[in-house]
């Protein structure tokens, strides 16, 4: 769930020069001064587009990045000897929508009695409600960060040249016409939910606001024994969005070690327990060989991919955050 | 490829409109002429303000369009129900009311709904009398989709339960209308 974004950006009035607030996305504004009423034409595309406020400085990136480094379970040494090499700020550009879903689904359910008769459940079913859906415009490379970020924070309109951009990939038609079949495929979801077959259905998406939304982040690469990590941290609240990380030895060791010795120890009372019992019991032995293998199994992964850690939608090494996961680019929209 | 500002006139005197809000419904102080903002520009509509039942002092208007659309019902089925006494399947020449303010579908759905099926008698005054008024977000184009979705969802409350249909919605045209609410706290209440 998602509230409205904070959509002020600055304009100035042409009649008299003042600052003009724009509705993000909106064609129509108002000059707070003269009082004058304005149209506001986009660029060429037809996409307003506008950039958050990068609300973290340099030092608050570079200790928000070193308190990362300290967390578990990170190799324990490295808050004290990782080297920073690059620091520096970047704004990605995602496509974003405002609009309502509705949809209306018909159909039936069948399901059968206890007495072998088959009952059908005719369902009328409909949705309606209002959606931010948002996803990244650009190739992100090694660095990873897919998931939209929470849109808040101070909106700005956008000028070529200001700030350090990745370049967007995407077109706006694709993005528009992505947005629509999204916000319409939730609005189906939630009218046909429940409904095993479908006869009739029908859904909308009524949009509002549509635009290119640079947002900022920290990127900061570093070293680590000689090897190459990074980590990105969102300008507007600092927190850590993706980043690789070296992993602890020790944490490694014990988990391979663990791993094994529970794994075959189950495994063992497994074929035990299958040889020498009734066949009762036989089948209780052979869930333990199979709980003995996969403790093996992962402590294994442990041992081969825990030299790394993850943050992020990351492939590769074990990642203990969940952030970026499950998260969808439809939200409703609460207020 | 920055953004350019534009100033609006109307289009009926030439005159610059003045707003105090965004609002896609633009009051000429020259002429006196209504102007509906579209794309960029305007074109002029005749509001219909309807007056509210008693003075109040938490009283506000709220715009809605009015939506004319021609439905043709080539094919329906329907499970069950009654017969359709209480509520009529709106067929032919049909007028659907859709809220325009910036408020949640929660909170416009119902009053869609119930001004579709049974707009207020009220009698039509020339201007606001001093009360204030919502601001439209919503062009008549974007409320065309919400008067068909409309016209679904009146279906579906209808006796029965639908199982198919096949219709055909073509628009005629639009209205403004300026409804009077009152509203204590959050809570907004048609007061017609
Ligand atoms: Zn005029």
């Amino acid at each position: 769930m998602s509230s409205v974004p904070n959509l002020l950006i600055g304009l100035s009035c042409p009649g008299c020069g003042g600052a003009v607030d724009v509705t993000e996305g909106s064609r129509l504004a108002f000059c707070p001064y003269c009082g004058s009423a304005l149209a506001i034409i986009a660029d060429d595309a037809g996409v307003a587009r506008l950039m958050y406020k990068m609300d973290v400085t340099e030092t608050e990136a570079e200790s928000a990045a070193r308190k990362w480094f300290g967390a578990f379970p990170k190799a324990r040494d490295l808050a004290a000897t990782a080297v920073i090499t690059e620091i520096f700020p970047m704004y990605l550009p995602f496509w974003s929508m405002v609009g309502t879903g509705k949809g209306i689904a018909c159909g039936y359910s069948t399901h059968t009695n206890k007495d072998g008769h088959t009952q059908t459940t005719y369902h009328e079913d409909s949705s309606d409600a209002e959606y931010l859906w948002s996803v990244i415009a650009c190739q992100t490379g090694d660095l990873g960060i897919v998931t939209p970020p929470e849109l808040n924070g101070r909106l700005l309109p956008y000028t070529e040249g200001d700030i350090p951009v990745f370049e967007t990939t995407s077109s706006r038609d694709e993005a528009y016409d992505q947005a629509d079949t999204d916000i319409r495929m939730e609005a189906h979801r939630r009218a046909a939910s429940g409904i095993e077959t479908l006869t009739f259905s029908k859904t909308f998406c009524i949009p509002r606001e549509f635009s290119l939304l640079y947002y900022p982040y920290w990127i900061i690469r570093y070293q680590y024994r000689e090897r190459d990590y990074f980590v990105v941290l969102d300008g507007v609240s600092g927190s850590p969005v993706s980043g690789r990380a070296p992993g602890d030895q020790t944490y490694q060791a014990l988990a391979a070690g663990l791993g094994a010795g529970f794994g075959g120890l189950f495994a063992g009372l497994g074929i035990a327990y299958a040889m020498f019992s009734d066949s009762e019991y036989a089948l209780a032995g052979l869930s333990g060989l199979v709980i003995g293998l996969i403790l093996v199994l992962a402590g294994y992964w442990m041992f081969r991919f825990g030299s790394e850690v993850t943050e992020g939608k990351l492939t590769g090494g074990i990642s203990f955050s969940m952030k970026g996961f499950g998260q969808k680019t439809v939200r409703e929209i609460e207020r | 490829m920055a953004m350019i500002v534009k100033n609006l006139k109307c289009s009926s005197c030439g005159a610059p409109l003045k707003a105090k809000e965004a609002d896609l419904i633009l009051f000429c102080t020259s002429c006196g002429k209504t102007m509906e903002f579209k794309d960029s520009d305007v074109g002029e509509v005749s509001p219909h303000i309807l007056a509210p039942v008693r003075e109040d002092k938490d009283l506000i208007y709220l715009p809605f369009w009015g939506i004319d659309a021609d439905v043709v019902v080539m094919h329906e089925d329907t499970v069950g129900g009654f017969l359709r006494i209480t509520k009529k399947p709106m067929r032919g020449a049909c007028r659907f009311y859709v809220c325009a303010a910036d408020l949640l579908p929660r909170k416009t759905a119902g009053w869609n709904l119930e001004f579709t099926r049974n707009f207020p008698k009220a009698t039509e005054i020339p201007d606001f009398r001093g009360i204030l008024h919502m601001p439209a977000v919503k062009s008549s184009r974007t409320a065309e989709k919400d008067a068909e979705f409309l016209f679904l969802k009146h279906e579906i409350d209808l006796s029965g339960t639908l199982q198919e249909l096949e219709y055909t919605f073509s628009i005629l045209g639009h209205e403004l209308y300026y409804i009077p609410f009152l509203r204590r706290g959050d809570d907004l209440r048609p007061a017609v």
